[in-house]
């Protein structure tokens, strides 16, 4: 089982917090749970409810929706569905063995609200990602 | 590594990768000064022996002047046009060819048109010859480079001079001023070499800058007609520019003159001694000149501007001369004329020099740099004709030995008055930039919020906040401030809105009406308040039929009374509100809270203690706001307890400071008991900052000393905050400690990035980041606390300034702290404040120094193991677990008792693996 430090340390490595400072990292890991994923297992299908954020920390994933299928890694899975607490757009599949951290929405906007901070940071990195 | 080079390139600041190019260009300077001095020694012999000095000698300085502006402007003209190496070149052949030809056409016997005429050449050839060095180094460097490596070159023309003047001495007599000529020659062809190889070297940069100052040239003119000078400052600068010039010209004159007189036999004005002697005495007292002028440039300059100011430095010449010419008027003599001509000669090109350099640097743009020629072109030359003109009046009295340095007492008084007022204009010309770019931001903020076209958009948002600053912008108050809406309808309330019945209704009117149907109650709320505003006597009365029912109002209403209304309970009645309770949803109820809290009726409390325990958060946090207003002790100990939810953390916050004096008392026991949660400890200087009390103050004075970071920073910005809004000064004297505190964490967390610097791994990464964020938060601190006992707004707009990308402003920012700072605090944080500036490690070894701080990677370690806050402990043990440093395995064991568990959880974690 991962360190708080040691999620501190997977989750700088992901660009949806490349602005965010250390102490928000610190944060935000204090709530991540570590989840293991086998081979070709599903995380999340297409119109689940997306009540979790996913960070995949290693390991690749393949996203499957309406348009062509994607392979991702190191990066956050349906971020917009989670904030909007929408169903997930697309079916989220493992490629080989994964690692995410998962930080349940509740708690997720319960740190955004009490670090206004972290919610400025992670609005600018998904800004520069959309421009 | 440093090897000779480095060791000879430190004291100029000059990079290796400079070296050449800076080089090549101190030897340019070296070569000119030399060939200047010594045609300086020739022009003046030759003159003085062929025609002595009388009338003539100031006649020739006036002409001269005269020459040099069209010559100049000429020059200027070309260098616009055509690439500046090219320019020199041609121009350094026009004076090659033109020596040849005086040199060869010189007349057997003395012609006072040859003497008049090489006067002319030689003024022309001292005057150009450098400036093409400087045109070539502005096209090379930017002001920051420029502020590194000119030393170099004013060095090497100071050497160069020194040099060119000693051999003058040593060598005139046997060479003569021929032998000097084709020395002079031959310098002439080096130069063209040295050209030719900066060119050479520099051949993409040449291009870059030669064609991006022809675009900015094109269309200006001569640019004399920009050059006016626009403010008092500028115009004070050109006085001190054109006072100084009119000395040193009387001067010259005056020391030429009595060398006439002593060279010369009694009631003659012809040289008897040969030209050679004059030019080794001139040479000799140049080189004397030189070598003062070198030694104070590198020992005094610097460290008087450093310690002194600028407005020291700028004194520090017309005093000299003030005092020399007292003593020259008083003596009459040679020795004094040769004591001021020395004094002028080497403190005007080393101290003088380069304190109006500096005087620049606040105003420094375009009109500035128009106005620089104009200062070299116009106001200079123009000061040598005063001078010359001085010295011709002097020479019609009856005793010009003492009639000089009379004239030069009163020149003197008026240029040490103007070093005095420009030293203080030149602290509030730094002032004025800086604020000059703070209202440009100010406005331009201003500009959008206020412009009508984006409040009516704004109207038209669905954006609630958007909305809303739209309609506190129609109610005529924007921001936080809110006015109280006066209750009672009387007969002088309609007299005086009576002429509203014949205005036509405003455009928007349609617009607000629909929102007071939002469905947000306090968007509605501020619709309605703008209606209120337009027009009272309507909207009150369909307010006082709205509460006059017991039927529940609607929420519009009701939101208003709570945000808007200044006594509520003028209006409704506990058994009114207490019933409508019943009906509303919580949102609507946590407004009925803030309602009864505002009114202060106790019979309110029950139903507002029941609501603390409510599950919806928005109820939570109007009840509490609510009981803070009773500000009774009995829910004191409550309050504090909502102190550590983020959801009703501001809530409680406004609460506890409804108390008052009475609060501080209470979060100061609260502050010093260990028992005490680090959260509610944390939220105590925010409450302490909103109340408006000087026993407030005095607590946060003392939470700012508070060990636990961020119970230090919240009280900083509470006093930050209060000293913006109650205009208080504080004495710096309160602040040192904290401010030698914070310069202590920088140069700490600096000495930790230096180390993590190069490293690649995720424990290295984030000490990294985490060492980079701490430094800044460092230097905000640092301003902030400065904020506080310097003048209102130079810190804060220093601070902008510094993290801001304009260059120049951020220089000007640095030297306003800078002068405003003095001893050991200034010695702390300029280097922090200037880290861009100088090189990184040399910042960093200065904090070493100061604070004995270690410099050895695992020593690094240590110490930031047992001073740094938590988070960066954490990733130091995890760098000493990945780098397996067994040695720090004391100091992990050290903190892995910390009240912190994320401390605690990685310094076991660290354990197991060192101890495996």
């Amino acid at each position: 089982m991962l360190t708080t430090i040691e999620k501190i340390f997977l989750l700088q490595d992901i660009d949806l917090f490349a602005r965010t400072s250390t102490d928000h990292l610190a944060s935000l890991a204090a709530v991540a749970e570590e989840k293991i994923l086998k081979e070709g297992q599903t995380l999340f299908q297409a119109g689940d409810p997306a009540d979790t954020l996913y960070a995949l920390v290693d390991g690749r994933m393949r996203l499957d929706d309406e348009a062509a299928p994607q392979e991702v890694q190191k990066s956050v899975l349906d971020v917009w569905s989670c904030l909007a607490r929408k169903p997930h757009r697309y079916t989220a599949s493992s490629l080989g063995n994964c690692r995410l951290l998962c930080i349940s929405a509740e708690e997720l906007l319960e740190v955004l609200g009490s670090e206004p901070d972290l919610a400025v940071a992670l609005l600018q990195q998904l800004a520069s990602e959309k421009t | 590594m440093s090897g000779p080079l480095d060791v000879l390139l430190r004291p100029f600041a000059v990079r290796r990768e400079e070296a050449a190019s800076a080089g090549l260009l101190a030897a340019y300077f070296f070569l000119a000064m030399s060939c200047v001095t010594t045609i300086k020694a020739l022009q003046f012999s030759s003159f003085l022996k062929d025609v002595g000095v009388g009338w003539k000698l100031p006649v020739v300085y006036l002409m001269s002047a005269v020459v040099c502006v069209p010559i100049v402007l000429l020059f200027r003209v070309l260098a616009r046009r055509y690439s500046h190496v090219g320019v020199a070149s041609v121009t350094l052949l026009f004076f090659f060819v033109t020596l040849v030809a005086a040199h060869v056409g010189r007349p057997a016997t003395p012609r006072l048109w040859f003497s008049f005429a090489f006067f002319l050449w030689s003024s022309i050839f001292c005057l150009l010859l450098p400036t093409l060095g400087w045109i070539i180094s502005y096209d090379l460097y930017t002001t920051r480079e420029g502020k590194r490596v000119f030393g170099l070159f004013g060095m090497g023309g100071i050497v160069g001079g020194a040099s060119g003047a000693f051999w003058t001495y040593l060598f005139a007599e046997r060479l003569g001023n021929a032998g000097l000529a084709i020395q002079t020659l031959f310098l002439l062809i080096v130069l063209q070499g040295i050209l030719a190889l900066i060119y050479q070297s520099n051949r993409t940069r040449f291009t870059l800058h030669g064609a991006k100052s022809q675009a900015s040239y094109r269309g200006s003119g001569l640019g004399l007609r920009a050059a006016r000078p626009g403010s008092a400052y500028l115009r004070n600068i050109g006085s001190l520019v054109l006072v100084s010039a009119a000395v040193s010209t009387l001067i010259d004159l005056q020391y030429l003159w009595f060398l006439d007189q002593r060279f010369s036999a009694p009631g003659v004005t012809v040289l008897r001694s040969s030209a050679e002697e004059v030019a080794t005495f001139l040479g000799g007292l140049l080189a004397v000149m030189y070598v003062i002028s070198g030694v104070i440039q590198v020992s005094t300059t610097g460290p008087l501007l450093r310690r002194f100011g600028v407005q020291a430095a700028l004194i520090l010449l017309p005093l000299t001369l003030l005092v020399g010419a007292g003593v020259a008027f008083v003596a009459a003599a040679f020795w004094a004329a040769v004591g001021l001509r020395a004094a002028d000669g080497s403190l005007k090109s080393s101290v003088q020099r380069t304190a109006l350099e500096i005087l620049y640097v606040p105003q420094a743009g375009p009109r500035t740099a128009s106005f620089r020629s104009f200062i070299d072109l116009v106001v200079n030359r123009t000061g040598d004709s005063a001078g010359a003109v001085f010295f011709l009046l002097a020479l019609q009295l009856p005793s010009p030995a003492r009639v000089m340095p009379l004239v030069l007492v009163g020149l003197t008084a008026v240029a040490l008055l103007l070093a005095v007022r420009l030293g203080k204009g030149y602290l509030e010309n730094l002032r004025g930039s800086l604020q000059r770019s703070g209202l440009e931001r100010r406005q331009d903020l201003q500009e959008a919020s206020v412009n009508p076209e984006t409040t009516l958009a704004n109207l038209q948002s669905s954006d609630r906040l958007r909305l809303r600053l739209a309609m506190e912008q129609l109610a005529g108050h924007p921001g936080a401030q809110r006015e109280t809406v006066v209750a009672p309808i009387g007969e002088e309330m309609l007299e005086t809105h009576i002429s509203g019945l014949y205005r036509r209704p405003p455009s928007w009117l349609d617009s607000v009406v629909s929102l007071t149907r939002h469905p947000d109650p306090h968007t509605a709320a501020a619709a309605f308040h703008v209606l209120v505003r337009e027009d009272p006597v309507t909207y009150m009365r369909e307010l006082r039929q709205a509460l006059a029912s017991d039927s529940l109002p609607q929420m519009v209403h009701l939101a208003y009374l709570e945000t808007y209304f200044d006594r509520p309970e003028t209006l409704v009645r506990p058994p009114q509100m207490l019933g409508w309770c019943q009906h509303v949803p919580p949102a609507g109820q946590a407004i009925l809270a803030r309602i009864m809290g505002r009114t202060q009726d106790r019979a309110y409390l029950p139903v507002l203690r029941q609501w603390l325990l409510s599950d919806d958060a928005e109820l939570r946090r109007g009840a509490i706001e609510a009981l803070g207003r009773f500000a009774e002790p009995r829910f004191w100990n409550i309050l504090v307890g909502f102190l550590v939810d983020s959801k009703t953390r501001q809530a409680a916050r406004r609460a506890l400071a409804c108390y008052g004096d009475q609060a501080v008392e209470n979060l100061l026991n609260l502050l010093h008991d260990p028992e005490a949660d680090i959260r509610v400890k944390q939220e105590i200087p925010l409450v302490l900052g909103r109340i408006k009390s000087s026993s407030a103050r005095s607590a946060l004075l003392i939470a700012l000393y508070w060990p636990d970071a961020v119970v230090s920073f919240r009280a900083l910005k509470m006093f930050n905050k209060t000293r913006a809004s109650h205009d208080l000064s504080y004495s710096e004297a309160s602040f040192l400690p904290v401010l030698m505190q914070w310069a202590r964490q920088y140069y700490q967390t600096a000495n930790l990035f230096t180390v993590a610097r190069r490293k690649q791994s995720a424990a290295w990464k984030l000490l990294r980041k985490a060492a980079e964020e701490r430094c800044s938060w460092s230097v905000e601190k640092i301003f902030r606390t400065l904020e506080l006992f310097l003048p209102r707004g130079d810190a804060y707009l220093s601070y902008l300034a510094i993290q801001g990308d304009r260059k120049q402003l951020r220089d000007n920012a640095i030297e306003l702290i800078e002068l405003r700072l003095k001893g050991e605090i200034k010695q702390a944080l300029l280097p922090i404040f200037a880290v861009n500036e100088t090189r990184e490690d040399e910042a960093i070894a200065i904090g070493r120094d100061l604070f004995a701080l270690p410099s050895g990677t695992p020593e690094v370690l240590r110490d930031g193991l047992f001073f740094s806050d938590s988070l960066v402990q954490c990733c130091i043990m995890a760098v000493i677990r990945e780098e397996g440093l067994v040695q720090l395995k004391e100091g992990v064991e050290h903190v892995a008792d910390s009240a912190h568990p994320l401390v605690r959880e990685t310094a076991r974690w660290a354990l197991q693996s060192l101890s495996s």
